[in-house]
């Protein structure tokens, strides 16, 4: 009976497929028109001839998926914490789990694979269609392991936003913006005292000291620098950014992990 | 079975309840009656879960509703006042929400629908208030769940489909259901509730049934006034009174004139219905 209570998996599978069906209604037109505008990135160069290079197209596409990603949860579930239009959902016979899982679902791996998979169909259509403009597939390795890292942070840049979409009553996404950046000056604020305490003159010997390694290894490999993807594959070798880099997974971890449970937790709690 | 035992409740310097204690039985269409802002609404609200109440102040059928465990949202519904519109059509309320409830049934959802001359294929946009709240009625009504609040069901609606309400209704309900409607609107259900609980702002005043009230009170009309009557109001026809009823006279209840005589003279029907007392 509690274990029934608290997740059911046929449960969960009603309530996933409900928000599929409903999914193409609420947030369709938003990601065909991202994907419109990507189209139109594509054509307007080659229109006046000139051509769009592999890196700028994969800028394009995590620009676009971030903003998909970013709006999901409002357009999605933007109504869950309304008084009057939050009842339905808050009142159907599921658990919060279920609830939950089923929104990650929906926002953090559904979107993303909708809005991800779609761009890069259309690019390598477009790439097909003209192969010339198009100087690269992005289908490659390399280019998907660039986009994987940077799908994975922006994943965790969503929690933030599903939390922020159960959090605030309108403009969700303006609000979880601020707060956002709110969080970002305070790290910042935090940092800057931090280097006070240490003092600069010290933090800067000791990053110097990390750049003369980072120099060597640059010379002494060919790898071509396509973006920042592949700066961190030339920094990666070099022991404190290794550290960082754990640090930072980690953190990202924690951070995504928190605001799902937060999620979760106001799911539960909300007072309607 | 609804169980609120001293349930104090406030929204932040408000208080709206203090030591409320109320027993709802199976088998009922409850009609709740109250001013504005005694807290109708507020009770609906803690007995579906939607509001935080104390473990245990509110129970119902054995649960805390604040927790809505899937099984306790199993059998209850709220049907809000106004009830927000699904951006679909009416049909899809029922295919997309409906089948969570173990007692849905869709043919029943579609003849509700038709009986109120609602189409399922509308899209909820596309329809008047009056016909919005009819598709939600019959969504209510087609989820078959143990316990029905209905908050004001009958705004909104016009004079034939409050009449289809209460002919629906009072077949909808049997022995193991709950129906507790909250009201304003009296003359329009009159038939339909029984019992009758009245709130104010210090908890229940009333809590008896039609045929309790009608052994306790009578209504009668006088071309000439009565002081010794609990409530008088002037009409064309004369004098309608509710008057303690000492000579066994069995007389149709006025819920209208009723709820004015219990606003009016709380103390008397505090004691005179001690023995009624249902909580």
């Amino acid at each position: 009976m509690i274990m029934n209570n608290l997740f059911c998996f046929k449960r969960f599978c009603a309530i996933t497929a409900k928000e599929l069906r409903e999914y193409f209604r609420n947030y369709g037109t938003s990601i065909i028109s991202v994907m419109g505008i990507y189209l139109l990135f594509l054509l307007i160069p080659l229109l006046v001839g000139g051509s769009v290079s592999a890196l700028s197209r994969i800028n394009m596409i995590i620009l676009m998926t971030a903003v998909i990603m970013i709006i999901a949860p409002s357009k999605l579930y933007g109504t869950v914490n309304h008084y009057r239009k939050g009842l339905n959902y808050v009142l159907l016979p599921v658990s919060t789990l279920e609830k939950t899982l089923s929104m990650f679902l929906m926002t953090a791996v559904y979107t993303t694979f909708i809005i991800t998979a779609g761009l890069l169909i259309l690019d390598t259509v477009v790439h097909l269609i003209i192969p010339l403009r198009l100087n690269e597939m992005l289908f490659t390795a390399h280019s998907m392991k660039i986009m994987g890292f940077e799908l994975v942070s922006l994943l965790v840049i969503q929690s933030w936003f599903v939390l922020g979409n159960m959090l605030f009553k309108n403009q969700k996404v303006a609000k979880t913006i601020l707060s956002l950046l709110g969080l970002v000056i305070l790290i910042g604020l935090l940092f800057v005292l931090v280097f006070n305490i240490i003092g600069y003159d010290k933090v800067g010997m000791f990053f110097e000291e990390q750049f003369s390694d980072l120099a060597l290894n640059i010379d002494g490999s060919k790898i071509r620098v396509f973006g920042i993807g592949d700066m961190r594959e030339v920094i990666k070798d070099i022991p404190l950014f290794k550290k960082m880099m754990t640090i930072q997974y980690i953190l990202w971890a924690v951070i995504s992990l928190g605001c799902w449970i937060g999620t979760y937790r106001l799911i539960k709690t909300r007072k309607y | 079975m609804i169980q609120i035992n001293d349930l104090s409740f406030s929204y932040s310097r408000n208080k709206v309840f203090e030591h409320l204690t109320l027993s709802l039985e199976k088998g009922n269409v409850y009609g709740l009656l109250g001013q504005n802002g005694v807290g109708k609404t507020t009770l609906l609200k803690l007995v579906a879960g939607l509001l935080k109440s104390e473990h245990t102040a509110c129970m119902v059928n054995g649960f805390h509703p604040y927790k809505r465990q899937p099984s306790f949202l199993a059998d209850i519904y709220y049907l809000p006042e106004e009830p927000a519109c699904p951006p679909g059509t009416v049909g899809e309320l029922g295919l997309n929400f409906g089948t969570f409830y173990p007692g849905f049934k869709i043919e029943q959802f579609y003849s509700l629908l038709e009986r109120f001359e609602v189409r399922p294929d509308k899209r909820f946009k596309d329809l008047s208030a009056g016909q919005q709240k009819k598709a939600h009625i019959s969504y209510a009504l087609s989820l078959n769940t143990g316990i029905l609040l209905l908050d004001e069901p009958s705004n909104g609606l016009d004079i034939p489909s409050k009449a289809l309400f209460r002919s629906i209704v009072s077949g909808y309900i049997n022995d193991d259901r709950i129906i507790v409607v909250s009201t304003h609107q009296v003359r329009d259900l009159e038939h339909l509730i029984d019992p009758v609980i009245i709130l104010d702002n210090n908890g229940v005043l009333l809590h008896a049934t039609i045929q309790e009230i009608s052994e306790k009170v009578c209504f009668i009309t006088k071309s000439n006034n009565d002081p010794e009557a609990l409530y008088t109001e002037e009409t064309p026809l004369g004098y309608a009174m509710v008057k303690s009823n000492t000579q066994g006279l069995d007389t149709k209840v006025n819920l209208e004139a009723l709820f004015n005589a219990v606003l009016s003279h709380k103390e008397w029907f505090n004691e005179h219905f001690k023995g009624y007392d249902h909580e």
